[in-house]
């Protein structure tokens, strides 16, 4: 994964506390390199995994907090503060060329309802994009209720970061990459319902970062934009590596109503 | 058999002379060339005359015969056979997709003559002998006629009778010509396959494990299997296109050991000089019914056998049994000199060039017939408004 792809407004989902160290330490990483700012915010009990992070990257917790490079905050003073702001041009002024916010999504969903909780993700999206300010959004996958996880996904569709799937929005449509597989279906499920819902008559999936894809993943393709399709919508399945292309016409996923592959084997034939 | 006549399946058969929605499978057991030609032009040329699609997969010598027996009529579809049987495992699959595209074309009905090239011996065999039963299975909805035509000139008692009882009509000669007519002998799959002897990988397997991951428990590992897989596949030399079709295939197996089975579960692989085997066990129930992954689940149904329907198809040959150890499924992938390294290389041969480009570039270009898809169905949709 490239440098920029751990830059801007992303959702970090976990399983496991060794899951998140992983996803943690990358992000840390541009932050130690580019001598940035960090702010945790959420509850003491849950900084464990940041501090290994920390370590891992070469940042002593303790030095690194005293220097004012990273700060513990309480999710509370985040959301008291009206989106950061303030806090992001104070560590400016001190010369941070950048400050890098990691939030305990799932915290914050404990304690605000999901219209709320959209609310003051926008306007931390909203600082991303006129601050030099990176976010981290974060949420253990694996006891999040399937409608917050859907919420979630839905908001940070441009940036999903999991060990199995990565996602971005552009001219090409959604992309995604990683290894789809079943123990991601879920994950893959409300994000593609997420993407229809943004899309237009067309839903483009970019494939081209997916090295794996298996039999449950596929079989999610299909379910999670049937309704999609039976409205008339179609679905794009472009530039997949060759064994992904295999799997998707031996389950024949291609062959359905509005489904159309486009890769090396009879490109689109059904379009 | 006698020569060429008329091949309307005898009255009160079933399905009448045309359209249709089942599936006709038909074995063309012959001795000598001068008894097949006759047979398989009229075969071919009853479709043609119901309006049929009538698709040809033979050796090139056949395909002449039959081309000039036929008159070299338009209308016939000559399909490659390297491509069409390629390998057992796949092989329906593969003319599932092709007749589907006929009938999605306009095809009322597909009537397929197939010359299967069985290779690798008895496991050969038996490799094609389930594909022949099964595809009674995986083609069963489609409408389509097929003729399997081997020569059975010297072959052993126990491959004719097995492909005698796969085929469920046969060709009957009497002096009016030759008819099709249901198969007395015709077993169906699920006792069919129960005459099959089992694979012979035990020997192999007696030797200790190149691989052996244990204690896998949950779906987040996955990947970490698969790469075990694929590394020490590769450190031993396979070619990518094999070690990733039993990596495909075991994934398949440990996602269901692991839902559906009873952690922990043991993945094992060896490597002969033929052969790969890989074998994925779990100390759950397992399953019992044997024709589980040769059909695909339809969308809305439930999901159980999809993942086995990839795994049989991406490794040769899938079983699955109890012992001491508990609930073990075995895939086995043949090594065979001359084969395609990629189950799909010998069908790829116009992609060839595509994949000659940089990955990026072949993106690029898919994304451009995306671009160019899109901007055809705005302009339909505007001028529909």
């Amino acid at each position: 994964m490239s440098e920029t792809e751990w830059d801007g407004h992303l959702l970090l989902v976990y399983r496991s506390d060794t899951e998140r160290i992983a996803g943690l330490t990358p992000w840390l990483r541009q932050a130690s390199v580019k001598g940035e700012k960090i702010v945790y915010t959420g509850a003491s009990r849950t900084q464990r995994p940041v501090l290994e992070a920390l370590e891992a990257v070469d940042l002593d917790p303790a030095r690194a907090t005293r220097d004012g490079q990273v700060d513990f905050l309480p999710l509370a003073d985040l959301l008291d503060s009206g989106g950061g702001e303030a806090l992001v041009e104070r560590a400016v002024a001190d010369g941070f060329p950048a400050v890098r916010i990691a939030v305990a999504s799932d915290e914050a969903l404990s304690v605000l309802e999901p219209d709320q909780h959209e609310r003051v993700e926008r306007v931390l999206d909203g600082l991303c994009r006129t601050h030099p300010v990176s976010l981290l959004c974060q949420v253990d996958g694996s006891v999040l209720p399937k409608t917050l996880l859907s919420h979630v996904a839905r908001i940070h569709l441009d940036g999903i970061r999991h060990p199995a799937l990565r996602t971005a929005f552009g001219d090409r449509g959604l992309a995604l990459s990683g290894e789809l597989d079943g123990g991601s279906t879920e994950l893959l499920s409300v994000t593609l319902e997420a993407a229809a819902l943004r899309a237009g008559p067309v839903l483009r999936l970019d494939l081209f970062g997916v090295d794996h894809l298996d039999a449950a993943a596929a079989r999610t393709v299909l379910e999670s934009t049937n309704d999609f399709r039976a409205a008339g919508g179609r679905v794009l399945l472009v530039a997949p590596q060759e064994s992904v292309e295999e799997t998707l016409r031996v389950l024949e996923v291609d062959v359905h109503d509005g489904m159309i592959l486009l890769g090396l084997d009879g490109a689109g034939s059904r379009a | 058999m006698s020569a060429a006549g008329d091949l309307r399946p005898d009255a009160g058969s079933g399905s009448g002379s045309g359209s249709g929605s089942d599936f006709r499978h038909h074995a063309l057991l012959y001795e000598t060339p001068d008894q097949l030609v006759p047979t398989a032009a009229a075969f071919l040329r009853e479709g043609i005359e119901a309006g049929e699609v009538p698709v040809m997969a033979c050796n090139s010598e056949l395909s002449a015969a039959l081309q000039e027996a036929l008159g070299r009529d338009s209308r016939l579809v000559v399909a490659d056979r390297s491509e069409t049987y390629a390998r057992a495992s796949r092989s329906a699959s593969v003319q599932r997709r092709m007749i589907r595209e006929q009938l999605d074309a306009g095809a009322s009905r597909v009537r397929v003559l197939g010359e299967v090239p069985v290779e690798g011996g008895p496991d050969g065999w038996d490799d094609w002998l389930r594909y022949e039963s099964t595809v009674n299975l995986t083609l069963a909805r489609l409408a389509v006629t097929t003729a399997c035509v081997y020569d059975v000139a010297g072959l052993p008692p126990w491959i004719r009778l097995g492909l005698e009882q796969a085929h469920p009509y046969v060709f009957r000669s009497d002096p009016a010509g030759d008819h099709s007519e249901p198969n007395p002998q015709y077993m169906e799959p699920r006792r069919f396959l129960g005459t099959l002897p089992n694979s012979t990988a035990d020997a192999l397997e007696a030797a200790p494990p190149l691989l052996q991951v244990t204690g896998v428990r949950g779906s987040e590992a996955l990947p970490q299997v698969r790469a075990q897989l694929s590394d020490t596949l590769a450190g031993i030399g396979t070619a990518d296109g094999v070690a990733a079709g039993i990596v495909k295939s075991a994934g398949e197996v440990v996602l269901n050991a692991v839902v559906h089975g009873r952690p922990p579960v043991l993945v094992r692989l060896w490597a002969g000089a033929d052969q790969l085997v890989c074998t994925v066990t779990d100390s759950g129930p397992g399953f019992d019914d044997v024709l589980l992954g040769y059909t695909l689940p339809e969308p809305g149904q439930a999901r159980s056998g999809t993942g086995l329907w990839l795994a049989r198809q991406t490794c040769d040959r899938l079983d699955a049994f109890r012992g001491p150890d508990g609930f073990t499924v075995r895939l086995v992938t043949h090594l065979r000199a001359g084969r395609p390294s990629h189950p799909d290389a010998s069908t790829r041969s116009e992609a060839a060039g595509e994949r000659a480009q940089s990955p990026q570039s072949r993106a690029d270009e898919m994304h451009r017939q995306a671009d160019l898809l899109e901007q055809r169905w705005r302009s339909s949709a505007g001028e529909v408004r």
